[in-house]
C-alpha cells in the first residue's frame, strides 16, 4: 500500500509539472501550436505511462524534462530548417512538409520514451538487487 | 463543398483513431494498474479440474519442426491417460509424416491422420476439422506444428474450463527465434504488445479476449454445436471467437500459459501471414459485426470491443486516407480545430501494426517482461505499419473483388519455418 | 519574406543539423540492432512462477556491472551453508 501511495504521489507531481510546462508553452509566442500539441501529448504519455513505474521521482522528472528541452530543441530547429528550406522550394515544400511531418515529429517522442523505459528497467533492477541483499 | 466533405471525412476517420488509441490506453493503463495484483496472485480457475484433452496439431511439410513439439508433448506433465495427441498431415509432401508416425509408435496417445495432396492444403480450419472428427477429449487444444509450450501448460489452460461459462481459453505466444533477424526482433515487440498488454486486459476487463488460433483451447461439445471451425474463413481464430461469445460463453487469457513459436523470418513471409490475417479478419468483420451489434449475449462494452477489434485491420488503410486528406485540407482551407486532431495522424502510424499494439503498449509490455533493451527498437516499429498499409489495402481490394464477383478468393498460403528455433531452446 | 544573410551555409548547415538528429533518434534501435544485449528470446521456464522469480534474479544479478557485490554475497551464502554443515556431520 505504502508502495503504490508514492507512485499516486508521483503521478500527481508529474501532473502538476506537466501542467505548468504544458501552459508555459501554450503562453509562448515562439513555438507553433502544432508543436505546443505534441509536446503537450507528450507530457501527457509521459507521465501517465511512466510515473507509476519503478524508479526516483527526481529521475522520472529529470526525463520528463529532458523530453521537453529535446521537443523544443527540435521544433526550434525543424522550424527553422522548414523555413530557410520553404525560402528555395517555396509552396512545394509546403506539401513535403505536411506528409512527412508525422513521421518526423514523433520519433522523438517514441524513441525517448523507450529509452526511458530502459532507465526505469535498470532501476528497478537496482531495487531488485537491493532486496537480495537484504 | 469539397472543403466540407473533406473536413467531415477527416473528422471521423481522426475520431475512429481516436477511439482506437483510447482504447489502447486503457488497456495499458489497466495492465500497469494489475501488475502488482498479477504477480501475487495465486493460480486464477480450479488447478484440480483436469478434464480430458485432445490435442490438434495441423501440419503441411513441417519436417524441421515436428519432431520437436510432438518431443516436447511427450514431456508434458499433464496426465497422459487424460490426453491424446493428433497429428493432422495435410497432405504433406516431404517427411513430416514420417517423422510424425515415428512418435506414434512409441507413444499410444500420439495419432496420426493423414490426408492426401487431394484432400489436404484446404486451409488450417479444414484441417482442424478433420482432426476433430477423431478427437474424444473433452477439451480441444490447437498447437501449431512449430511451437514449444512449457511443460505444464496443459494445466494451466484447462483448469479455466471449470467455469461453465468459460467456452474457450487463449494462452500467451513469446517468440523463440527473436535474436534471427530484425524481421523476428520485431515481430516479438507486436507480440509483446498485444498479448501481455492488449489480451490481458481485454481478459481483466471484462472485453472480447480473442483466440490466436494456437495456443488456444475450446470445449468439444461447445465446437460441435458452434458447427465446428468455417472453413470458407481465412482467419478461423477470430471467426470462432466471435461464435464463442455470440453463443453466450466467454474465453479466458491465461498470460501464464507460456508457449514459444517462431516468428516469420523475412519480409516476404510477414506480407503473406498479415495479408492471411487482414483478409481473413475483414472476413470476420462483413459476417459478425452486425450479429455483434444485435447480440443479446453481449454487454454494451463487449459489443463495442467487439467492433473495434472486428474492425482494426481496416484501420491502416483508413489512417493511410486521414493522412492523405489532411494534405488538400492543410492548402484548401483548414478549420480550427484540425492542428488538434492532426496530431493524431503521427500516433496512429505508431500504432496500427501486426498486433496493432500501439508504441506504448509494446513499451510497457517489454518493461514488465523485464526487457532492458528491446524497447529501443520500438520506432522502427514505423516501417512496419508502412509495410501493413498495402498489405491491409491489398487484402481489401481481393475481399471486395471475390465478394462482387462470387468468387472464392481463399488461399491459404503456408508460413514455412526453418527450424531455427531450435538453437535457442533452452533445456 | 525577410532576408536571411549568409543562406547557403545556414541551410547546409539545418539539413546536416535535421539530418544528424533524426539519426539520432534511431541510433539506440541502429545500436540494439548491431550490438545487441537484450536479444532475447524471453525465457518461459518450465516450472512454477517461485522458480521463475528465482532464476530471473540470478540472472539479474549476474547482468549487474559490480561483480564485486555479487561476489560479497555468494562469498556470505556459501559461509552460511558451510557453517550448517559440521552440525549435519554431527
Amino acid at each position: 500500500m505504502k508502495e503504490n501511495e508514492w507512485k499516486v504521489n508521483h503521478l500527481i507531481f508529474g501532473f502538476s509539472v506537466g501542467a505548468i510546462a504544458s501552459y508555459m508553452l501554450l503562453s509562448s509566442s515562439f513555438v507553433s501550436s502544432e508543436s505546443v500539441y505534441m509536446l503537450i501529448i507528450f507530457n501527457f504519455l509521459f507521465v501517465s505511462l511512466t510515473f507509476p513505474l519503478d524508479g526516483t521521482l527526481t529521475r522520472k522528472i529529470s526525463m520528463l524534462l529532458i523530453g521537453n528541452i529535446i521537443g523544443l530543441f527540435w521544433n526550434y530547429l525543424f522550424s527553422l530548417f522548414a523555413y530557410t528550406v520553404a525560402y528555395y522550394l517555396g509552396d512545394f515544400f509546403n506539401t513535403v512538409y505536411i506528409i512527412l511531418s508525422p513521421f518526423v515529429n514523433f520519433i522523438w517522442i517514441v524513441s525517448f520514451w523507450s529509452i526511458s523505459l530502459t532507465a526505469l528497467t535498470n532501476s528497478k533492477d537496482e531495487k531488485q538487487r537491493l532486496r537480495l541483499d537484504n | 463543398m469539397i472543403t466540407e466533405i473533406l473536413e467531415t471525412l477527416f473528422l471521423i476517420l481522426t475520431a475512429l483513431m481516436i477511439a482506437y488509441l483510447t482504447r489502447h490506453y486503457i488497456f495499458t493503463l489497466t495492465v500497469l494498474k494489475n501488475h502488482q495484483k498479477h504477480e501475487k496472485a495465486t493460480t486464477v480457475g480450479n488447478a484440480a479440474y483436469q478434464p480430458t484433452v485432445s490435442i490438434l496439431i495441423p501440419a503441411l511439410n513441417e519436417e524441421k519442426v515436428i519432431g520437436r513439439i510432438l518431443q516436447r508433448m511427450t514431456e508434458l506433465t499433464y496426465p497422459k491417460d487424460k490426453m491424446e495427441i493428433i497429428v493432422i498431415d495435410d497432405g504433406s509432401t516431404d517427411d513430416t509424416g514420417k517423422i510424425a508416425e515415428q512418435c506414434s509408435k512409441a507413444h499410444s496417445y500420439i495419432k496420426v491422420i493423414h490426408r492426401s495432396e487431394k484432400e489436404g492444403g484446404r486451409g488450417k480450419a479444414s484441417t482442424l476439422n478433420a482432426g476433430l472428427k477423431h478427437a474424444k477429449g473433452e477439451i480441444i487444444l490447437c498447437f501449431d506444428a512449430d511451437y514449444y509450450p512449457q511443460r505444464d501448460i496443459l494445466e494451466k489452460l484447462t483448469k479455466e474450463f471449470a467455469d461453465p461459462k468459460v467456452g474457450a481459453v487463449q494462452g500467451r505466444v513469446t517468440v523463440l527465434n527473436e535474436p534471427q533477424n530484425i524481421v523476428t526482433r520485431l515481430v516479438t515487440l507486436e507480440r509483446i504488445g498485444g498479448y501481455r498488454v492488449d489480451q490481458q486486459a481485454r481478459d481483466s476487463l471484462g472485453l472480447i479476449t480473442q483466440l490466436g488460433g494456437t495456443v488456444a483451447g475450446l470445449r468439444r461439445d461447445l465446437l460441435e454445436s458452434l458447427g465446428r471451425w468455417d472453413e470458407s474463413i481465412l482467419a478461423e481464430d477470430t471467426d470462432i471467437t466471435f461464435r464463442v461469445y455470440l453463443a453466450g460463453y466467454k474465453i479466458r487469457y491465461v498470460n501464464e500459459a507460456e508457449c514459444y513459436e517462431e516468428a516469420v523470418e523475412s519480409w516476404r513471409a510477414y506480407w503473406k501471414q498479415r495479408y492471411r490475417w487482414a483478409k481473413g479478419h475483414m472476413q470476420c468483420a462483413f459476417k459478425h459485426s452486425l450479429k455483434v451489434l444485435k447480440s443479446s449475449n453481449l454487454r454494451f462494452r463487449e459489443k463495442v470491443d467487439g467492433l473495434l477489434l472486428l474492425n482494426v485491420y481496416f484501420m491502416p488503410i483508413l489512417a493511410l486516407l486521414s493522412w492523405i486528406i489532411s494534405v488538400p485540407l492543410f492548402f484548401l482551407k483548414p478549420p480550427p480545430w484540425f492542428g488538434i486532431f492532426w496530431v493524431s495522424i503521427p500516433i496512429s502510424i505508431y500504432s496500427f501494426v501486426g498486433n496493432f499494439a500501439p508504441f506504448f503498449e509494446v513499451g510497457i509490455g517489454a518493461y514488465l517482461d523485464g526487457r532492458t533493451r528491446a524497447q529501443w527498437l520500438i520506432p522502427l516499429l514505423i516501417f512496419t505499419f508502412l509495410y501493413n498499409i498495402p498489405i491491409c489495402t491489398k487484402a481489401l481490394i481481393d475481399l471486395l473483388i471475390s465478394k462482387i464477383f462470387r468468387r472464392n478468393g481463399n488461399h491459404w498460403a503456408k508460413t514455412v519455418h526453418s527450424g531455427n528455433g531450435n538453437s535457442y531452446i533452452m533445456s | 519574406m525577410r532576408m536571411i544573410p549568409n543562406l547557403t551555409p545556414t541551410f547546409i548547415l539545418l539539413i546536416l543539423g535535421v539530418s544528424t538528429f533524426i539519426f539520432i533518434m534511431f541510433l539506440p534501435a541502429l545500436l540494439e540492432l548491431k550490438k545487441h544485449k537484450d536479444a532475447g528470446p524471453r525465457l518461459i521456464m518450465n516450472d512454477a512462477p517461485v522458480m521463475q522469480t528465482k532464476i530471473r534474479e540470478t540472472i539479474l544479478m549476474v547482468n549487474v556491472e559490480e561483480e564485486h557485490r555479487f561476489d560479497q554475497m555468494l562469498a556470505k551464502k556459501m559461509a552460511d551453508v558451510m557453517a550448517v554443515l559440521p552440525n549435519l556431520e554431527a
